[in-house]
């Protein structure tokens, strides 16, 4: 809860100045990338979080990592007074914010598809349009595949959550009989 | 302190009367001449003072004077110290004497009302024993009939408990069987699910659900 009110704090500013400089897009994936990098490798978590190590040394980790990603000199800047004042760990929560920020702009929406095996393009732009007709909004689609749910499809977009899988109808089937007199 | 007082008068009278008895007999004893102290012994041994003539010499009526008033004078101070006090302590003793008789009386009372007292209730005893055998055997029948009564009012509860407990088991048995019943369902409905569905199955399930969906007004 903490993280979240400091992480829309730092997205907003950041969402500002990429709105002034038009760099919404540059930023979000920046970030993406940047939280998906703290998020996959513990190692780099560890040099940007740990207290173990001295404050100078972790920000020295920040600067090599965004000198070697080549990013912009604002988001740079920006990592690195992440690194300075010891909020490296609110990384995945900015980039969410952040994101969600540029998709209100834009009156976009992120959605997943969740299906037990791969869909046909047709049907997934058939899921893209009623996603799209349902929320009124622009969705940008990702599928995953989980054999777990049999058959049909989950789709969640924004806080909703279209849940038509087996998995779940035989879910309900079984309390149906549990409940049943 | 005051019987002290009376004593010590008392003990100073008779002192004062042995110091008169005492004087007068040394006076008696160094005043006669040895014919007198003779005729004393004489006069000892024989009935009466007279003489041998039978007649009394005057020396001997002069001491028999002498002794009159002595005693006389005895009497006196006898009568001076001694009545009062000695009046006193018989009148304080006769007080006494009355108030234990007072006393003795009383107690005699008492023992006396006791003892009727006492003689009434023997003689009511058996009456008395009577009625609290009685009064034990009603209570004892009071008590019996409320020990039973409880005994059963228990006896329901239990049996109603137990009904309930039954009842419950029965019912907690229908739940879990219900629930491996749908458990089995489930699990046997999903193996032939994921056994004969196929490729179009598939799509035919998300088609038909994203026009369920497509139904739905935002």
């Amino acid at each position: 809860m903490k993280n979240d009110i400091l992480a829309k704090r730092y997205a907003k500013a950041l969402f500002i100045v990429g709105k002034e400089e038009n760099a919404l897009d540059d930023y979000a994936k920046t970030l993406k990338e940047f939280a998906e990098l703290y998020t996959t490798l513990p190692e780099v978590r560890d040099g940007l979080t740990n207290r173990i190590y001295p404050a100078d040394v972790r920000e020295k980790v920040m600067v090599e990592i965004v000198k070697n990603a080549g990013v912009s000199q604002i988001m740079g800047n920006f990592l690195n007074l992440l690194a300075q004042k010891n909020r490296a760990n609110v990384l995945p929560e900015i980039a969410a914010s952040f994101q969600g920020m540029v998709d209100v702009e834009r009156n976009v929406c992120q959605g997943i598809v969740i299906t037990a095996k791969a869909l046909e393009p047709a049907l997934l732009d058939k899921a893209k349009q009623t996603l799209e007709k349902i929320t009124g909004k622009q969705v940008v689609l990702k599928t995953q595949i989980d054999a777990a749910i049999i058959g049909g499809m989950i789709a969640k977009v924004g806080d909703i959550i279209l849940d038509g899988s087996i998995k779940t109808q035989l879910e309900g089937l079984k309390e149906s009989i549990k409940g049943s007199e | 302190m005051k019987n002290n007082k009376r004593w010590s008068k008392i003990a100073l009278t008779a002192l004062a009367l042995a110091a008169v008895i005492g004087t007068a007999g040394i006076i008696y004893a160094s005043g006669g001449d040895p014919h007198a102290v003779e005729a004393a012994g004489e006069a000892h041994g024989a009935s009466s003072m007279t003489g041998p003539h039978g007649a009394l010499s005057p020396a001997k009526l002069k001491d028999f004077g002498w002794r009159v008033m002595n005693f006389a004078a005895l009497l006196v101070i006898l009568i001076k110290f001694v009545k009062k006090p000695l009046a006193d302590a018989l009148k304080g003793r006769q007080q006494g004497i009355a108030a234990e008789f007072e006393d003795l009386e009383t107690r005699r009372a008492d023992a006396e009302r006791n003892y009727k007292e006492y003689e009434a209730r023997l003689a009511g005893i058996d009456d008395e024993l009577k009625t609290m055998v009685e009064k034990a055997i009603a209570q004892g029948q009071v008590e019996k009939t409320r020990i039973i009564e409880e005994a059963n009012r228990a006896a329901e509860g239990i049996k109603r408990q137990a009904e309930m407990a039954v009842q419950n088991e029965i019912a907690e048995a229908k739940r879990r069987l219900k629930t491996d019943i749908a458990e089995q369902a489930a699990i046997m409905a999903e193996a032939i699910i994921k056994k004969n569905l196929q490729d179009t199955d598939q799509n035919k399930l998300v088609e038909d659900y994203l026009t369920k969906l497509g139904g739905l007004k935002k």
